[in-house]
C-alpha cells in the first residue's frame, strides 16, 4: 500500500517583537488562525495537534481546549528549537500511516515580555552536577564548542561573525525582521563579549512571537486552492546529549546523521537543495550545521561562509528571513525556519526571493547541540 | 564565598555518594564493573553497556582542558564575580566534566592546559573546581 505523501498548504506567523499584550497561547491562537486561512481551511478541520513550549503542563490538552478543537492525536515533542521540524515529520509519519488527514503546528512565546530568560532555571539531575561551574546557558555551551572549533580548525572570531553580518542583510529585505539596519565584521567584534569567544551580535535575538503550519494528506489537495502545496519529501531527528558536558563529540552534531536520513529518505542529494534554512540560535550553531549536514568538510565552514557566499546574491543562499540572529527569536526559532522555506518555494519571498527555488532543506538544532531534527521540501509540481 | 542563589541537588541513592565525597574533600566517580569505564554522572546504569553493576571510585583528580570559556555575564549562582573562566575538562579516568577554573587568567586558558582537581566551599558545602598544575600559570 502506497503511503500518503504529506504537504505543508497553511503557514503564518504571529504578531513578532515586543508583544506584552499577548500570551504564548494567544499567539498560538493568531498564528493558528492565519495558517487554517492561509489553506483554505477551518479550525474544526484539524485532527492533529502539535505544540511545544513550558507554558503549560499538558501544553497540547491546553492549546486545544483554547482553540475549541478535540484532536485525534497530539505531540509535544520538545527537543528545544529543533522541537517543530520533528513535529513535521511527526505529522508526515502520521498522515503516511493513513492515522490523520490535517495537522496544525503551532508555537508561541513571550519571554522577552515576561523577562523569563533572566530567571535561573530549574535545576535537573543531569545538570545539578554542571551547576557549581556556573555556565550560562545554553549560550556558555554554544561558547565551549566555539572555542575547541578554533582551537582545532583554525576558525576566527571574523568568520563566525560573517554569519551574522550576513543575516543581517537578508533581514533588511524582510519588512518582519526585528533587527534590519546593516552591521558589519567589526560591529560584531566590537559588541560586549557574553562568554568567549561569543559576542552579543554572535547570539540570536530574545524576543516574542509564534507561528504555525498547517500539514494536510496528499488526497486533501484537491479540495484546497493551495497555490503551490509543498511537499514533506523526507524527515529525520536524533538526539545525542543534554548537557554539554555530556556531548559525545562536541563538534559532530546529530544533524550528521538527521542530515543524511532525511536527505537519503526524500531521494535527493545536496547538490540538488537551492535554499537552506539553519538553525542560528548562535554563529558557531551555523557552520557546525554547515559541517555536519555535508555542505562542506569538517573545520571548513569558516572558509565556506566567507566571500559573501551565504549573503544575498551568493551562491548559497541561506536564512533567508535573517535567522533567530536578525529575524526573531522567542526561544524555539524553528517553526520560523519551516515557514520562510515555505514561502521561498511557493516564490513569495519578494527582495528576498531565491530565484527558481525548488528544494529547501531546513534543519533545527536544539538544546545545548543536543538534538536536530532535518526536513526536505520540494515545491509541488501542478 | 556565597552563592546568590542557592546550589540545588537533587539527592537519590546514585547521586548521593557524589555529594558526600566532596564533604570529604572527594571527587567520587562510579565504574562500570562489566565494560570498565568510568561513569559522570552517577546514574543507576552504565550509559556505555547498559549494565546496572556499578562501583564507586575515588578519582585521582587530574585532567586536562578540553574546551574553555570566559564567562562575562555571571550565573545566577555567582551574580557578585567578575568573569570567571568554565572548562570542559578530561578527567584522566576518561570522563568530561563541567568545571570552573580558578587561580587562571582569562587570556592564560588554553586547551591541553593540565588542571588539578580542588574543593571550594559554596554555600557552606565543598564544590568541586579546577587550577592549574603548573604553579607558574596560577594566577
Amino acid at each position: 500500500m502506497k503511503q500518503r505523501s504529506a504537504y505543508i498548504v497553511g503557514v503564518a506567523e504571529s504578531d513578532l517583537g515586543i508583544t506584552p499584550q499577548h500570551s504564548p497561547l494567544s499567539l498560538q491562537a493568531q498564528a493558528a488562525l492565519r495558517a487554517i486561512a492561509d489553506a483554505g481551511l477551518a479550525l474544526s478541520d484539524v485532527d492533529a495537534l502539535f505544540t511545544a513550549g513550558d507554558w503549560a503542563r499538558h501544553p497540547s490538552a491546553s492549546l486545544a481546549e483554547y482553540l475549541g478543537i478535540q484532536p485525534t492525536w497530539t505531540d509535544t515533542t520538545n527537543i528545544g528549537g529543533a522541537s517543530f521540524e520533528a513535529h513535521v515529520g511527526h505529522a508526515a509519519s502520521g498522515i503516511a500511516s493513513g492515522r490523520f488527514d490535517i495537522a496544525l503546528i503551532t508555537y508561541g512565546s513571550t519571554q522577552r515580555s515576561e523577562g523569563s530568560r533572566k530567571r535561573p532555571r530549574t535545576v535537573e539531575y543531569g545538570t545539578q552536577f554542571d551547576q557549581p561551574a556556573g555556565l550560562p546557558v545554553p549560550v556558555g555551551a554554544y561558547a565551549l564548542a566555539a572555542t575547541r572549533h578554533m582551537h582545532e580548525y583554525g576558525t576566527t572570531s571574523e568568520q563566525l561573525a560573517e554569519v551574522a553580518v550576513a543575516a543581517r542583510e537578508w533581514a533588511a529585505l524582510n519588512p518582519a525582521a526585528w533587527k534590519r539596519t546593516p552591521i558589519t565584521v567589526e560591529d560584531v567584534l566590537n559588541s560586549p563579549l557574553v562568554s568567549d569567544p561569543l559576542h552579543v551580535l554572535d547570539c540570536c535575538l530574545v524576543t516574542d512571537g509564534g507561528g504555525a503550519l498547517v500539514v494536510v494528506a496528499e488526497d486533501r489537495l484537491a479540495d484546497l486552492e493551495a497555490r503551490v502545496p509543498v511537499q514533506v519529501l523526507g524527515h529525520a531527528e536524533t538526539s545525542t546529549h543534554y548537557s554539554i558536558s555530556s556531548s559525545p563529540d562536541l563538534l559532530n552534531i546529530g544533524a550528521t546523521r538527521s542530515g543524511a536520513q532525511a536527505l537519503q529518505r526524500a531521494g535527493v542529494s545536496l547538490g540538488d537543495v537551492d535554499v537552506a534554512q539553519l538553525y542560528d540560535s548562535f554563529t558557531i550553531t551555523v557552520l557546525l550545521t554547515l559541517e555536519a549536514i555535508g555542505f562542506c568538510r569538517p573545520g571548513e565552514a569558516g572558509d565556506f561562509v566567507s566571500d559573501g557566499r551565504t549573503r544575498p546574491g551568493g551562491p548559497f543562499p541561506l536564512n533567508t528571513s535573517g535567522g533567530g540572529l536578525s529575524h526573531c527569536h522567542p526561544g524555539m526559532y524553528g517553526i520560523f525556519l519551516m515557514i520562510e522555506a515555505v514561502r521561498q518555494l511557493r516564490g513569495d519571498c519578494g527582495a528576498r526571493q531565491v530565484e527558481g527555488a525548488e528544494v529547501a532543506l531546513v534543519n533545527g538544532t536544539g538544546g545545548n547541540l543536543s538534538s536536530t531534527a532535518t526536513v526536505i521540501l520540494a515545491r509541488a509540481a501542478k | 564565598m556565597t552563592a546568590i542563589v542557592p546550589l540545588m541537588q537533587i539527592v537519590d541513592e546514585y547521586s548521593k555518594p557524589f555529594w558526600s565525597g566532596l564533604a570529604e574533600c572527594e571527587l567520587r566517580l562510579q565504574r562500570c564493573q562489566s565494560c570498565g569505564n568510568h561513569v559522570f554522572y552517577p546514574r543507576g546504569l552504565c550509559p556505555n553497556c547498559h549494565s546496572t553493576v556499578l562501583e564507586w571510585v575515588i578519582a585521582s583528580g587530574r585532567g586536562v582542558i578540553y574546551s574553555h570559556t570566559v564567562v562575562r555575564r555571571p550565573a545566577p549562582i555567582f551574580r557578585n564575580d567578575g568573569p570567571y573562566v568554565v572548562a570542559l575538562v578530561d578527567l584522566v579516568e576518561d570522563v568530561r566534566m563541567l568545571m570552573r577554573v580558578d587561580g587562571l587568567a582569562p587570556e592564560s586558558a588554553q586547551v591541553g592546559l593540565e588542571v588539578e582537581v580542588i574543593f571550594v566551599e559554596v554555600d557552606g558545602r565543598n564544590m568541586p573546581r579546577v587550577r592549574p598544575v603548573n604553579r607558574e600559570t596560577r594566577s
